[in-house]
């Protein structure tokens, strides 16, 4: 290295080192000086960053405390959201509970509190807060008479507390953990004034009861309080008072109530047993009583006793009626004791003895005496005490001393018992009777010695008389016998028919029914046209011995009338369609005209009679005309068979209604008539009472009529509505049908006849008999024909109850009997028994079956 | 349906009527709420500052000139941006200090107690948690460190950030805008109150320190340093980069920047320029003697911020906007570097309104070559 080198690199060292002792001295400069001088600019920008670190340190630890905060804050956040979460709960649920509801701290300030309470104590007008001490709060509620009434409760109820709008609250209380309270208040109002209500229903009930029972007391009530204020009246009282309910309602003062009403109000005694009566304007008496109460209150009762009233008036009027009367009458009249006290005596009986009217009552009967002797008296005193009625005549002296003759009567007074309570005196002066009477005996003397002079006189005039009358005796005796005769033949002529009709119609029935059962069993032309001359042979015997039984029967008498009201149009129809039948065998023409009209008659015999018109007419009208109609005439009809036969001359007019008494002039009427029927008319007409009438010129022609009364329609009895409905059903197949007949022979035909329609039939000639075939208490039948003539006096009535009164279910019974009287019809029909008339024909028989049956 | 919180505007018209009605019609006409405009210094700023006035009567007008000016469509030069602020969500007032030289802690109290008082009359939010500040400064003031660290002692916690005015690189005339009129030697506070929750953010991008340079002479009023380890600043610095002096220009500066380091970080000191009388480099912030300058390498510019914004809208989902204070020696690296694109989706994304400063503010602290600004998200705060 040389020297310049050296040189250079020295000074380039010397520049080097210079340099660095610059750069050291400003920075040993800087860093003495630092950042002391901040207004510098740099000073302060090196302030400002060091401060940004530090802030930003700061910052770092601040943001990491904020972030710990934030988290703590967080966790406090969301445990203050719980808890008012909770508290939200608990104040929904206290919100939600009915009751009122508030906690207490230690010191028994409010801490919470929900609406119910805030409510319950702002309608009360009171402010309630939380830090308000309920005590204190209460006190005020009770001085300013909020709550009315406090119960402090004990172990077993709680606390109640009554408002003074009435509103009542239970309290239930507990406490809390640190001392303070929860409190709840009930609001038991509905319970209360339910309980309330039901006490004062009950006691409303109970008033309402004592009201009624006040209101239907027959008196008069009102009670007054102390101070004379009404307070409780009755209706009566109202009635009484004619004052207003409403008056009364307002409690007025009684004496302001005087002046509306005519009842006395005004108390007027203390003393419970005083009455006084008032009469009122209208009549009505009053018993007006006061009861002063121990709690001063007054009730004053109204008692109407006008009646009562007026019974002691009339009693009292009658017993004046009675004194004037009993002293007016001119006897001595008393009446004694049984102590022997005088208790009653008339003016008479006081005068006749002189004592003064009055003195004698209560003196006995012994010291009554003044001039008689009590001894005589005595037994007649002691008889009547014993309840015996005496009477004797006794001579007294009269009080002015003259003698006197008494007719006395004592009469016991009983009671119930008959215990004697007395007796009735009753004295009769007889003196001048008595005297009366000797003066009579005298004259009767006298008279009694004439009358027997006269009596021997007429004694010998009646003996001439005497003769006189056995004469005339004796011619009556003889008439007596004659008439006897004649009755006797009579009856003997009725018995006869009654028997005949009877004995007769017994074969003739079983004959018919021979004839009924042999023409269904015989099919031969000629034989069933021979056996139909029988069947009517018999018919027409039938008809005769019915017409014969008829007049029999109307002459005995048994024949009634079973009147009803119909419809004539009815009938005439039905004789019309029967008629129209024949009028070519007898060669007339028939003409009718019906009639709506309703009569009162008995169809059938009415029926007869017409028939017998008509019939009369067919016969006696050769191939004429017959008309057959009505005519009113005022209340009654006229029903009128009209022909223009060959008439009847007026003297013959009269026989015609003779029995057997018959027209010549018919041969047609000769072929099947007896003659018997316008007799028949003519007893018809008597016992339905429809006059009967004939008109008639000979040659021209005649008219018959009958007058019936007319009746009114809704009396019109539709009768013949079972039997149609019977008809309605004709089956009679194997039906099991018991019959008892006493005639064998007709048992036989009744057996043929039944089992020609499929009946089942089981025959008997008496009960034994039947008994034998059957078990009568239990075997099934459907119907028992019993005829009522049985051998040995037994009757088929008999017979028919002997037998339903022993089956569980009766039987329908048809008995068949010739017997037409009344009095076994009626019983027939008392027992439900179905009657049919011999001679039984078959067509009747199944309809009267099917009717039993139905 | 959403109600709309903010509404931007651009207008590219050179004439300053013209451009203030489109800004007017673009933000529809606003009758309330707050308007922030950053405009270029070519218009002729008093006839600007009238009709803007005359346009908006019932909305607060604030801002201030610019190096450039950025939205969400990108970076925009020689135009007017406007942000306009709901008043359903923003509460702001502004305040203009007209005389930097003598505020005073006395002064910044009143100030902030002012605009507490007049946001707090809007009855939007409370102040503390949901305000912030934002300072606009005349960059060629030389005072911000004073008057930031003065403000910042009476702002007590009160998240700040800010930017100063810059002149598209002339270094003549920076404006601040309040009330009509823009004003040199000023600064603007303005106070932001908001239901929206916000971050206050910086973003650099330094490396790490390549050598080491010591302050051995400087002028600290003036920022001027004459010497760089005991040799002419210029000279010693134009030697660590192996260039002549003739060579030194904003763009290496900005690509070349020096830092100093205060605890563990690095501050930028951006180079403002070469004295060529006395070969002194003036900064645009604060520098002094003894400091140690350290040459930084830088790291890539995009994915920093990239990634600062996606750590924010991680934390505040998505932004309504984003304010942004953007030093204009940022902007000279990404056009030389031609990375323009490829910041354009970031700015977009992000929605990114706001200006080339001089000189980015943040809590206090006047810094350079930085991103400073406030990531307001479209979440309101609970």
């Amino acid at each position: 290295m040389n020297e310049q080198a050296l040189i250079e690199e020295i000074a380039q060292l010397k520049l080097q080192n210079g340099k660095l002792t610059k750069i050291n001295r400003v920075l040993m400069q800087r860093v003495e000086e630092g950042a002391g001088n901040q207004n510098e600019p740099y000073a302060a920008f090196e302030h400002s960053v060091n401060l940004a670190e530090q802030v930003k340190e700061k910052t770092r630890a601040l943001n990491e405390t904020l972030a710990q905060l934030e988290r703590s804050n967080r966790a406090l956040k969301l445990a203050n959201e719980q808890a008012n979460i909770f508290k939200q709960r608990f104040i929904d649920a206290i919100e939600s509970i009915s009751d009122a509801f508030v906690l207490l701290d230690s010191d028994g300030r409010i801490i919470l509190q929900n609406s119910h309470f805030v409510n319950f104590w702002n309608k009360s007008g009171l402010r309630v807060e939380e830090g308000v001490n309920l005590n204190d709060f209460k006190a005020l509620a009770k001085t300013r008479g909020i709550i009315s009434q406090a119960s402090p409760g004990d172990a077993d109820n709680s606390p109640v507390y009554k408002l003074s709008d009435n509103r009542w609250f239970q309290l239930s209380e507990r406490r809390t953990r640190e001392g303070g309270w929860v409190m709840l208040y009930t609001d038991i109002t509905a319970l209360k004034v339910a309980e309330s209500e039901r006490y004062e229903k009950a006691m409303a009930q109970k008033s309402k009861l004592l009201q009624n029972l006040v209101d239907n007391l027959s008196q008069g009530v009102i009670l007054l309080s102390s101070n004379d204020q009404v307070e409780v009246w009755n209706k009566r009282f109202v009635e009484m008072s004619k004052l207003s309910t409403n008056m009364l309602r307002s409690m007025p003062y009684f004496s302001n109530l005087q002046s509306s009403t005519e009842l006395d109000l005004e108390p007027k005694s203390n003393n419970q047993d005083d009455y006084y009566v008032q009469s009122l304007s209208n009549g009505t008496v009053l018993e007006i009583r006061d009861h002063r109460l121990t709690n001063g209150k007054l009730i004053k009762t109204f008692t109407d006793i006008t009646t009562r009233h007026r019974y002691a008036e009339s009693l009292k009027k009658s017993e004046n009626w009675l004194r004037l009367i009993t002293d007016n009458v001119p006897a001595m009249i008393a009446y004694v004791g049984s102590d022997l006290k005088f208790q009653f005596t008339n003016q008479v009986y006081v005068d006749w003895y002189g004592w003064a009217q009055g003195e004698l009552y209560g003196l006995e009967l012994e010291q009554s005496r003044i001039h008689g002797d009590f001894i005589q008296l005595q037994p007649y005193v002691d008889r009547a005490l014993k309840g015996e009625s005496v009477s004797f005549e006794i001579e007294e002296l009269t009080s002015s001393g003259a003698a006197a003759h008494l007719l006395k009567s004592y009469v016991p007074n009983r009671d119930s018992k008959g215990t004697v309570l007395g007796f009735f005196v009753l004295v009769r002066d007889i003196t001048l009777r008595r005297n009366n009477a000797l003066a009579l005996q005298k004259a009767h003397d006298l008279l009694d010695i004439r009358v027997k002079e006269r009596t021997s006189q007429l004694q010998s005039l009646n003996d001439v008389l005497h003769v006189e009358v056995e004469e005339r005796r004796l011619a009556e005796s003889n008439l007596t016998a004659a008439i006897n005769e004649a009755e006797l033949a009579n009856i003997s002529k009725t018995k006869f028919l009654a028997a005949v009709s009877h004995d007769l119609l017994q074969p003739l029935n079983a004959a018919q029914l021979f004839t009924s059962s042999l023409s269904e069993q015989i099919s031969d032309k000629s034989a069933s046209s021979l056996l139909g001359s029988i069947s009517n042979s018999l018919d027409d015997l039938e008809n005769l011995i019915s017409t014969l039984v008829d007049i029999s029967k109307l002459d005995a008498g048994v024949v009634k009338a079973d009147k009803s009201f119909f419809s004539i149009g009815e009938l005439l129809n039905n004789l019309a369609n029967e008629y129209l039948q024949i009028t070519k065998q007898y060669g007339v023409e028939l003409h009718y005209v019906t009639c709506s009209a309703i009569v009162h008659s008995d169809s059938v015999l009415l029926a007869r009679i017409l028939r017998n018109f008509i019939s009369n007419a067919f016969r006696y009208t050769d191939k004429g005309k017959v008309l057959l109609g009505c005519r009113r005439q005022g209340d009654s009809i006229s029903i009128q068979v009209w022909d223009n036969g060959s008439g009847i001359a007026k003297d013959q007019i009269k026989e015609i209604f003779k029995e057997f008494k018959r027209l010549k002039s018919s041969q047609k009427a000769f072929s099947n008539g007896l003659g018997l029927g316008l007799a028949i008319v003519d007893k018809l007409s008597t016992v339905l009472a429809h006059p009967i009438e004939v008109n008639s010129i000979e040659g021209k022609g005649s008219v018959f009529s009958v007058n019936v009364p007319l009746g009114k329609i809704d009396k019109m009895q539709q009768s013949n509505d079972n039997l149609s409905r019977a008809l309605a059903n004709t089956d009679l197949a194997n039906r099991n049908v018991w019959l008892i007949d006493n005639d064998a022979s007709i048992c036989l035909a009744m057996s043929q006849l039944l089992s020609g329609w499929y009946c089942h039939v089981t025959t008997a000639t008496s009960l034994e008999a039947l008994a034998k075939k059957v078990s009568i208490k239990t075997e099934q039948a459907d119907i028992l024909i019993v005829d009522y003539h049985l051998d040995d006096d037994i009757n088929g009535l008999d017979v028919a109850i002997e037998i339903n009164k022993n089956r569980e279910i009766a039987l329908p019974i048809l008995m068949i009997t010739a017997n037409y009287s009344e009095e076994l019809k009626s019983k027939a029909k008392k027992r439900g028994i179905l009657l049919l008339n011999k001679p039984v024909k078959p067509m009747k028989l199944k309809t009267s079956m099917l009717y039993l049956l139905k | 349906m959403t109600k709309i919180k903010t509404k931007y505007a651009v207008s590219r018209r050179q004439d300053p009527l013209l451009a203030s009605q489109e800004i007017f019609e673009q933000l529809e006409q606003p009758q309330t709420g707050f308007v922030l405009f950053y405009c270029s210094v070519v218009y002729p700023l008093e006839a600007l500052a009238s009709s803007m006035n005359t346009l908006f009567i019932d909305v607060e007008l604030a801002g201030c000139t610019t190096a450039g000016e950025l939205t969400c469509e990108g970076y925009e030069q020689h135009s007017i941006v406007a942000i306009w602020f709901s008043a359903d969500f923003f509460a702001i007032s502004a305040k203009l200090i007209d005389s930097i030289e003598t505020f005073d802690l006395i002064n910044a109290q009143t100030k902030i107690n002012q605009l507490i008082e007049k946001c707090s009359e809007q009855k939007l939010t409370s102040i503390k948690n949901n305000t912030f500040l934002l300072t606009l400064i005349d960059g060629l003031s030389t005072k911000e460190e004073q008057l930031l660290s003065i403000l910042n002692s009476a702002a007590n916690g009160i998240p700040h950030f800010g930017g100063s005015a810059g002149d598209d690189i002339n270094l003549a005339n920076t404006h601040v805008y309040h009330q009509g009129k823009f004003h040199q030697q000023a600064a603007i506070v303005i106070m932001v109150n908001t239901l929206c929750q916000f971050e206050v953010f910086n973003c650099n991008h330094i490396k790490s320190s390549i050598a080491k340079l010591v302050v051995t002479q400087a002028d600290a009023k003036s920022r001027t340093v004459y010497e760089l380890n005991s040799e002419p600043a210029a000279v010693e610095y134009a030697r660590y980069l192996g260039l002549d002096i003739d060579e030194l220009n904003p763009e290496i500066f900005s690509l070349h920047p020096l830092a100093v380091k205060i605890g563990e970080n690095y501050y930028i000191r951006s180079i403002q320029k070469v004295n060529k009388t006395d070969f002194s480099l003036t900064f645009y912030c604060a520098v002094d003697t003894g400091i140690v300058l350290s040459a930084v390498e830088m790291s890539n510019i995009i994915d920093s911020l990239s990634n600062k914004l996606t750590k924010l809208e991680q934390r505040f989902d998505k932004p309504e906007l984003v304010l942004a204070c953007d030093c204009f020696l940022r902007r000279l690296e990404i056009e030389q570097k031609n990375l323009i694109e490829e910041i354009k989706p970031l700015q977009m994304q992000y929605r990114i309104f706001g200006f080339n400063t001089y000189g980015e503010h943040i809590n206090g602290m006047h810094l350079n070559q930085t991103f400073t600004g406030v990531y307001i998200s479209g979440e309101l705060n609970e």
